[in-house]
């Protein structure tokens, strides 16, 4: 226990007043234990007093406020229903004008409230399509020569679940549409499982056009083209397909039946999940070159903005990361930090713990302090933790592939860096340095995570069993490149062309190599990130 | 087959890399991670010589902050004797990058029992200089000794400064909804 300065101040100020009362009787004090307690709505609290100065220890007690909780003759207090801070008080029973007071916090549930529909930073390329309920059709036209079609989903109906529980296993309530067709073709199911490879899979006319594998409960977002296929037929049909758009409005909870399945946690009904959505058109065709503004937010107590704006290893990893984003054609363009408020920065000090059920986790609070702009949102953290298993540490996460792009302010608005390396050592030599320049380091994921939100995947995931849908990674089957392994590993997937093991080098591989990452990217991966709303 | 039985065939199956050297790089490689956990199996199955590397990597102040905390949480998730002393040296000493001592403090969590935690983060809680690792001890004992800790730990909460209140939400709630 460490007493702060203006503890000692009101000690000092209590002892001299006691001094200059000198000869009377000894000053009765009365104080309550503990001073200033944290306490759930309904719950209890235990109060002592005591009174200093007189032999009858005795107190009476009382709520200062109306509605802010009860207590009894003992100090066991009760909280409100409601959350808010509240005054208990206890008076001496031997001298009624001598009293102690403690201040209650009362915390609500843990839970969230959660954003309305927030506009996009495009309106004139925006379709408002209005506010429709799970099951609902929705159709809209895409006209010919259309370089992307991204299709904004943002929840409006609070009290529909955010959670189902599959196969006994508790999972956001992901919003994505149940089908998606042009012109009456169907192009996406969210019924039909792809193979695990999805590059190999469906035509550029129909399923297998468009892929989709996330988790975005309350915000989701899908974003043609993401897809070797619908890259080619971008390149055939000088965009998108055009014509009619036919989505059916679909969150997991609609979809969601007993016995393998049900809504939240199968204890409580809930109302269908309600959707705003909105079709954002990019011109086609998808440029050759373009400019991506960023947004540093500082959640790290470590940087303000001047700070930030001067300091070397920052400039450094701008540097780099514009450096891995050039790779894909994309020039950095305005670079802007953005200083969190004093308690954002100090909640988060110690770390963003990612072991939440989105949309009322850590991240999704963070990530929500998007201000509205067509940028890519970085949220730079001390650290991301997970309590789970060993304990685990992150050094990047998305919110969702791809993210909400021109939308700020939701749920999924931005990914998180970790600035946990920044600094190591204080200089970087020449050229990216992944061994031992953490600047360098930083910018990696930096990238890597932005690549996430442009829509792309890793290009072989954890397992070596899953594959991103893009034809020109190459692919690292832990069966044929680390037989009797548990994970591929950079160095198992660098064997291309000589053996049908590669990828490991790539910017969206799942794990980083100091020592063999590249960066890399593949002209199809950066038609992706350039079709995306965010390059201009 | 299902997912859990597929993931136990994998294991079992796994062939533990053949030389230290294998061993050492694979261990390099999986603290490569970005976004994704490494299970405790996956570490296992890289055999009894995986864990002095976990160990050595943990304590290095070579290694990146972040690389430091994977290696003590993975340490700590297969070979906890090995990991706890460590843990406790990292999260008393003054020199290591904050990160890694929050690791090393959230680590003790997970392998003490709650007496030990308790004797073990009081003085953290109590008299840590930086007022983060005051609040991710208040956390861990709120979370793994929420029965003895909690009057410690909201005790303390009502010690700080209230612009330092935000830090130790996590820790409040715990113990707040701990009934």
């Amino acid at each position: 226990m460490r007493p702060t300065p203006s503890r000692f101040a009101a000690v000092a100020a209590l002892l001299s007043i006691s001094a200059a009362c000198g000869g009377g009787a000894p000053a009765i004090t009365v104080s309550v234990s503990p001073a200033s307690p944290f306490v759930g709505v309904g719950q209890t609290q235990q109060f002592t007093a005591t009174v200093a100065g007189a032999v009858d220890q005795s107190v009476t007690w009382t709520v200062t406020e109306d509605n802010g909780g009860t207590i009894s003759a003992g100090g066991l207090y009760t909280a409100p229903l409601l959350p808010g801070s509240f005054h208990v008080v206890a008076i001496s029973v031997a001298v009624g004008s001598r009293n102690g007071t403690a201040t209650v916090s009362v915390l609500p549930p843990p839970a969230c409230t959660l954003e309305t529909p927030q506009p996009s930073a495009l309106p004139a390329q925006v379709i408002e399509l209005g506010v429709h309920t799970t099951g609902e059709a929705v159709t809209f036209q895409v006209p010919a020569a259309t370089g992307s079609v991204t299709l904004l989903q943002q929840g409006t109906e609070l009290l529909a679940a955010q959670s189902i529980t599959l196969n006994g296993k508790l999972s956001p309530n992901t919003v994505v549409p149940a089908t998606i067709r042009v012109n009456g073709t169907l192009y996406y199911d969210q019924n039909t499982q792809p193979p695990a490879d999805p590059a190999s899979w469906g035509s550029p006319n129909g399923i297998g056009s468009m892929y989709f594998d996330s988790s975005s409960p309350w915000t989701g977002t899908v974003t043609v083209p993401n897809t070797s296929n619908a890259l080619e037929y971008v390149a055939a049909n000088g965009g998108v397909p055009a014509g009619t758009w036919s989505i059916q409005v679909f969150d997991y909870a609609s979809g969601c039946s007993k016995p393998s399945c049900a809504i939240g946690d199968g204890s409580t009904s809930y109302p269908p999940g309600k959707y705003d959505l909105k079709a954002l058109l990019k011109p086609g065709p998808v440029p050759a070159t373009g400019t991506l503004d960023v947004t540093f937010y500082l959640v790290t107590d470590r940087f303000t903005k001047a700070t930030a704006e001067a300091d070397g290893s920052m400039a450094r990893m701008r540097e780099t990361l514009g450096a891995y984003f050039l790779r894909a054609g994309v020039a950095l363009g305005t670079v802007t930090f953005v200083d969190l408020p004093a308690d954002v920065k100090v909640r988060y000090a110690s770390g963003v713990n990612v072991d939440g059920t989105p949309p009322c986790d850590d991240v999704a609070a963070v990530l929500r302090m998007a201000n509205p702009g067509n940028a890519m949102n970085l949220f730079l953290v001390n650290s991301l933790f997970s309590n789970q298993g060993g304990g685990y540490t992150f050094v990047g996460l998305d919110g969702t592939v791809p993210g909400p792009s021109s939308v700020g302010g939701t749920v999924a608005s931005g990914a998180l860096v970790s600035i946990a390396n920044l600094a190591r050592p204080i200089s970087c030599p020449p050229g990216i340095d992944l061994l031992g320049c953490g600047a360098d380091f930083t910018a990696y994921v930096a990238a890597h995570e932005a690549g996430h939100f442009m829509g792309l995947y890793h290009v072989t995931e954890q397992d070596g069993a899953l594959f991103d849908p893009v034809k020109d990674t190459p692919t690292c089957p832990l069966a044929s490149c680390a037989p009797g392994k548990t994970e591929v590993v950079v160095a198992d997937c660098l064997k291309y062309p000589a053996t049908a093991c590669g990828g490991g080098d790539n910017l969206m591989f799942w794990l980083l190599s100091r020592a063999l990452s590249t960066g890399a990217l593949s002209s199809q991966q950066s038609s992706i990130m350039r079709a995306n709303p965010l390059v201009r | 087959m299902n997912a859990a039985i597929a993931l136990l065939a994998t294991t079992l199956l796994a062939a533990p890399p053949t030389s230290d050297a294998e061993v050492r790089a694979r261990v390099e490689a999986l603290l490569g991670t970005i976004d994704r956990a490494i299970p405790a199996d996956s570490w296992r199955a890289l055999g009894p010589a995986a864990p002095p590397v976990l160990a050595e990597i943990a304590a290095s102040e070579d290694q990146m902050p972040s690389t430091r905390s994977m290696a003590l949480g993975a340490l700590a998730a297969v070979d906890p004797a090995r990991a706890e002393p460590i843990a406790r040296a990292l999260a008393d000493a003054p020199d290591p990058p904050l990160t890694v001592r929050e690791t090393a403090v959230r680590a003790l969590g997970r392998m003490l029992s709650p007496t030990q935690l308790r004797a073990a983060l009081a003085p953290v809680l109590r008299a840590g200089k930086e007022p983060n690792l005051r609040s991710v001890a208040a956390e861990t004992l709120a979370r793994h000794a929420p029965e003895g800790a909690c009057a410690e730990v909201m005790d303390q909460v009502s010690l700080e400064r209230a612009a330092d209140h935000p830090r130790f939400e996590r820790a409040a709630t715990l113990c707040a909804y701990r009934r």
